[in-house]
């Protein structure tokens, strides 16, 4: 059975994301279907689910890449296909495949990022320094995006998303083809941009990096949100990575 | 002997392994046969040898670019994994493109052949029916030969990848410090298959030049049969001689690809004039930077062009008219490209986070700023200038067609294409 998460996570702000009635098929496949969803500000939520449960496509429509056949989402008080423009820029989402150009380098990207979205130059060199150390990005800052490993295009895509300024980071599988050094990292960059008020939703499989960040996690499974774990919820697991894979599997 | 060379591996897909449609192939060739032909009517009843030398010297110049661009596109290892994932001999690739090349070769004919028909289709006793049938054979003596030895090149060249080394590339480009990895493979194939094909059409061209009335029809005949019976045969030979070495040199391509951008961190910057132009524009000053790297060719046949169209400033009107037509074309493929080809680019800087609106300003002005260099190619005439003007005009309606949707369907381009044919066959009749 499923449930709506429309409650959006208690102790934080107002919400920065809120969509209601959200349906989405790919042909006669139905993918998403009357699916709620708010997200407070400040606030980080998990997607939980299996391959091809729908929450990539779900984290495209809460991006605008996607549109839905059905239902609204509001982006900061924004209607994001009204307004399209206003709400993405409010907004940043980090795909499992970003879209990097391949003949630039990361440090061009960031120069770009600051321009479009009229961020201070000199602060977001200084913090790329500062992010670049942290993934062990440094030597590859001025090479093309094209000669980095996978993983280390993916570092370079989260660093622009966590230096965008955007208040809503959406991730999609923000560890895949990361080391364990940067994603310890970037779990702690998380939670330090999260105290800042920066809302975060990541798509997730690991049991135990959703029970170090999450505020709440919802099980995407059979087209909607099958089961939402609050954060009493997730601290009464008390780090047990198996129970919590248990409950999950349960649910999906 | 390694494997892959000579195991029965299971054929890729076509559209895998076509570096070009056939259709587009025939496509071009019909549009070659039409250009021979008009060239020949146009100068069939010239008193002077004068015109036919133009004839032959385009035909020639047109031999020049398809090896090198043939070349250019198997040192460039795009499809070169997936190839060998799916199974496919190092060998069978190598064939693959030399068959191409010989398709090709076999569209670039057609032009030669046009002006033959039209020479032939001319009076018998009219001064320059013998002019034009030499000049038609002289330019199919000069592709025969340009594609035989580029081919050559392009095996040589694959021979000395397979026993090179990092340390050789590197002093090869001058310890690695040059441009983008695309830059890498010019080192060697294309550049030895330009100079290979250079040397025929300088020769010949030389010869057509000096004593083109000591020219004998039969012997040009028998002289391009000949070299195309000697190309096709040198060309196996040599074939035969690297077969052993051609998967360790695919292989060795591709590393070479990868080691000097990867190392030396060398990332070209735009053309003054961009991004002096784009300066004040974000949009515009990200559109030019990743389009300058990704085509940075683009940006050479466009100052080119400007050249071209500089120094070919005459009062005739068939150089002005081919030049208002290359300036058509050169206009609109560089607006075509700046909108197109920078697809990627224009993803991430959506991603990054500029606005649609954002975008398209920049587009336009990256359009604007490409066009400019083309538009000079008006001082060859006023042929030309229309021309010019016809080109942007035509950039200009893919613009308006192409940016209210993003992200750009394709298929929208049909249009301005159809345009420019019928812009260009328009021209034709005017210049004739």
């Amino acid at each position: 059975m499923s449930e709506s998460s429309q409650t959006q996570g208690q102790g934080f702000g107002g919400p920065i994301l809120a969509c209601t009635g959200l349906s989405k098929r790919y042909g006669n496949h139905v993918v998403l279907q009357q699916v709620e969803l708010a997200v407070a500000t400040g606030e980080i939520l998990v997607l939980l689910g299996e391959n091809g449960a729908g929450k990539t496509t779900l984290m495209r429509l809460l991006s605008g890449e996607l549109l839905p056949d059905a239902g609204t989402i509001a982006v900061g008080g924004v209607d994001l296909h009204a307004q399209p423009e206003q709400a993405r820029a409010k907004l940043v989402y980090v795909s499992q495949r970003p879209p990097l150009a391949p003949l630039a380098s990361l440090r061009e990207h960031a120069q770009a990022m600051a321009a479009f979205r009229q961020l201070d130059p000199q602060h977001l060199a200084s913090g790329l320094a500062e992010l670049a150390d942290v993934f062990s990005l440094t030597r590859a800052i001025d090479l093309p995006v094209k000669s980095l490993s996978g993983g280390m295009a993916h570092k370079a895509a989260l660093s622009l998303a966590l230096l965008s300024g955007a208040p809503l980071v959406l991730l999609d599988e923000p560890n895949t083809g990361l080391d364990v050094r940067s994603a310890l990292a970037l779990r702690q960059r998380i939670l330090q941009q999260r105290s800042a008020g920066t809302t975060f939703v990541l798509a997730s499989h690991l049991a135990e990096a959703t029970l170090a960040v999450a505020d709440r996690a919802v099980v995407v499974a059979r087209t909607a949100i099958a089961r939402t774990f609050s954060k009493e919820e997730l601290q009464a697991f008390g780090g047990d990575a198996r129970a919590f894979e248990r409950q999950v599997l349960a649910a999906m | 002997m390694n494997r892959l060379d000579t195991a029965a591996a299971p054929a890729a897909p076509p559209a895998l392994v076509q570096p070009i449609a056939p259709r587009w192939l025939a496509a071009v060739a019909v549009a070659a046969v039409g250009a021979g032909l008009w060239l020949g009517q146009s100068v069939a009843t010239a008193p002077q040898i004068k015109q036919s030398d133009v004839a032959f010297r385009l035909a020639a110049l047109a031999a020049l670019p398809l090896p090198a661009i043939l070349l250019q596109w198997l040192s460039l290892p795009v499809q070169g994994p997936a190839r060998r994932w799916m199974g496919e001999a190092a060998g069978a690739q190598v064939d693959r493109t030399l068959a191409f090349s010989w398709r090709a070769l076999l569209a670039a004919l057609a032009f030669p052949l046009g002006l033959a028909l039209a020479a032939l289709g001319s009076p018998q006793g009219a001064p320059a029916h013998d002019a034009i049938l030499k000049a038609a054979l002289l330019s199919g003596l000069a592709q025969v030969l340009a594609h035989g030895l580029g081919a050559m090149a392009l095996l040589m060249a694959l021979g000395a990848m397979a026993g090179s080394t990092k340390d050789l590339w590197q002093t090869m480009s001058g310890g690695g410090a040059f441009g983008p990895a695309q830059a890498a493979p010019l080192l060697y194939a294309p550049a030895a298959a330009l100079v290979a094909a250079l040397v025929p059409v300088a020769a010949l061209s030389a010869v057509w030049g000096a004593r083109a009335e000591l020219l004998s029809v039969p012997m040009l005949g028998a002289a391009v049969v000949l070299a195309a019976l000697a190309m096709g045969q040198s060309v196996r030979a040599v074939r035969r001689a690297v077969a052993p070495l051609l998967h360790t040199a695919l292989l060795q391509v591709e590393a070479a690809h990868q080691t000097p951008f990867a190392e030396q961190q060398i990332l070209p910057q735009p053309p003054g004039w961009l991004t002096w132009t784009a300066a004040q524009h974000p949009a515009a000053r990200w559109l030019s930077l990743a389009w300058g790297r990704q085509r940075p060719t683009s940006l050479a046949s466009t100052a080119g062009l400007a050249v071209l169209g500089a120094v070919w400033a005459t009062p005739q009107a068939l150089p002005a008219a081919l030049a208002g037509l290359g300036a058509a074309i050169g206009l609109y493929s560089a607006v075509r490209a700046a909108i197109l080809d920078s697809e990627a680019a224009l993803q991430c800087a959506h991603w990054l986070g500029a606005s649609p609106t954002q975008l398209r300003a920049g587009q336009q002005k990256l359009a604007v700023a490409l066009a400019a260099p083309a538009l000079l190619a008006g001082l060859a005439g006023w042929v030309a200038a229309v021309g010019a003007v016809a080109g942007a005009g035509l950039g200009w309606l893919l613009l308006r067609w192409s940016l209210p949707r993003w992200p750009i369907p394709r298929d929208r381009t049909v249009w301005p294409r159809l345009a420019l044919l019928a812009y260009g066959a328009a021209l034709a009749a005017v210049g004739s």
